[in-house]
Parts: C-alpha cells; sequence; structure tokens
C-alpha cells in the first residue's frame, strides 16, 4: 500500500497520487472557549470549550509514465475530488489506519510538473474536526428485563 | 460499557423482544445523561432499533432484513455514548437482548 489517500471510495493511488505531507490529518483543530458577558457584573460565564473545524492542506505529487498518462490522472484526481460539490465525503489516509474524516474540498493547486511529475497540494475542510472508525465496533447482544439492566 | 476513541459519538442501538410484548421501552445513558422512552408497543420477536444520529427509531418484523419507521411516540433523546469513560447504560420495558453498536471517535 502506498502512501496516498481515498476520497468518496476512490483512492487516488489508482491516479499515482502519494501523499508528501499531511497538513490536514495533523492540524490541531482551534479550542474555542464558549464565552458570556454578564449584565451588570464582573467577569464572564463560560460554558466549556468547543473546537473549531479542522482545515488543512494535503501536499503530494502524481507520478505517471509519460506526459499523456501524467494528464489523464490529474483529470482523474480532479474529477475525485470534485465529488465534494455535493457534500462531505469519507476520507481515509494510508498513513492514518483505523480513521476516516467528512470532508470537502475546498481548493486544488496543482504546482511544479515535469513530464512525468506534478505536484498537488490539496485543502480539506471536516466540519466535524474528530475522526471516526472506519469502522463499525458491533456490540454483543446482552439480555436485559423489564425493571431494568445496566450494561 | 467503554468504548474507543477519546470523543462523544453517536450510537444505536438494536432491542430484540424475546418472549414477551414490551411497552415503554427507555434507554438511558448515565454518562450523558440522556434517555429515550419509545412509548409504542414491540411484538414479541420484533427489533427496535435507536439511533442519536438523526434521532430515529425503526422497527423489524423479519430480524432486521427491513426496517420501518417508528418515530412516534418518541419522547427524549436517544444517547450518544461518551470515549475514554465508561458508559452506564440501563435499558428497561423489555424482555429480551440489546446490543450497542457505534464508530468510535477522535
Amino acid at each position: 500500500m502506498s502512501d496516498s489517500l481515498t476520497y468518496n471510495s476512490i483512492d487516488l493511488a489508482d491516479y499515482g497520487f502519494v501523499v508528501e505531507s499531511n497538513g490536514f490529518a495533523l492540524a490541531s483543530p482551534t479550542p474555542r472557549v464558549n464565552r458570556q458577558p454578564l449584565t451588570n457584573r464582573d467577569g464572564e460565564a463560560s460554558q466549556g470549550v468547543s473546537f473549531d473545524a479542522r482545515v488543512g492542506t494535503v501536499s503530494g505529487v502524481i507520478t505517471a509514465a509519460n506526459l499523456s498518462a501524467l494528464q489523464t490522472a490529474r483529470r482523474n484526481v480532479e474529477a475525485a475530488l470534485a465529488a465534494g460539490q455535493t457534500g462531505g465525503k469519507a476520507l481515509t489516509f494510508d498513513a492514518v489506519s483505523g480513521k476516516q474524516w467528512t470532508a470537502k474540498v475546498t481548493s486544488i493547486d496543482f504546482g511544479s510538473e515535469t513530464a512525468t511529475t506534478l505536484e498537488v497540494a490539496i485543502q480539506f475542510y471536516a466540519a466535524q474536526p474528530w475522526p471516526i472508525a472506519t469502522s463499525e465496533t458491533e456490540g454483543d447482544d446482552e439480555s436485559v428485563s423489564p425493571g431494568g439492566t445496566t450494561l | 460499557m467503554n468504548i474507543g476513541g477519546t470523543r462523544k459519538t453517536d450510537g444505536t442501538y438494536i432491542v430484540k423482544a424475546s418472549g414477551a410484548d414490551a411497552t415503554f421501552v427507555q434507554i438511558y445513558n448515565a454518562a450523558t445523561g440522556e434517555t429515550i422512552l419509545w412509548n409504542n408497543t414491540l411484538s414479541d420477536g420484533d427489533w427496535l432499533r435507536l439511533k442519536s444520529d438523526g434521532q430515529t427509531a425503526e422497527v423489524s418484523d423479519d430480524s432486521g432484513s427491513t426496517w420501518t419507521p417508528s418515530n412516534g411516540g418518541m419522547s427524549g433523546l436517544v444517547p450518544q455514548l461518551q470515549g475514554g469513560i465508561d458508559n452506564a447504560i440501563t435499558v428497561t420495558g423489555v424482555t429480551g437482548t440489546c446490543a450497542v453498536n457505534y464508530y468510535a471517535m477522535g
């Protein structure tokens, strides 16, 4: 398995994309103290800490056998990432096992290009900053009775 | 029950009535303080699926192959699950079994 990413069930490794730096998974969502000024009283009320959305850029490179194949791979990557137009899609990274975000693509920037390589920077936005497990944990059936059973 | 992860996540509760009809099925999670009361009758042998994601209730009479929405008679909140600590989940009003499914978060 290469160090790539899968977006909307499409593995970008299929198009020769390899992640070089992951500024999305490693981004630290900004904590936000929920504060409320108080009328005619000193200080303020607070209700714990929330976290902002996760926004970060994944940088990598597309590698192909020749320029024609590289252009095809670029179009395929763009098409795969365009799925986010209809809402957040599942995003996983080979290097971050067992975790999944629901993310939208907010920018795609193509950088230096050679005959066989093309640098790509993809910015993702996840409204829910914390990932969920990629697989559901299924609990066992535990006996319960009408009077009440604590699992 | 302990779940993985560190954050609050959604839970899916599958209650299976066995041996008698069930009424007023209630699920309470002491860790989150949330309680759902499903004020309907779950026939013996039928399954009830409650999801905190979307706050939905569904009933199946074919062992989970098909589900029919049954949101009427719900009051309260289908509890979420808190990662990293014990979730004491109390199920009342039914003879049978209950399973809790979830995706750990964080």
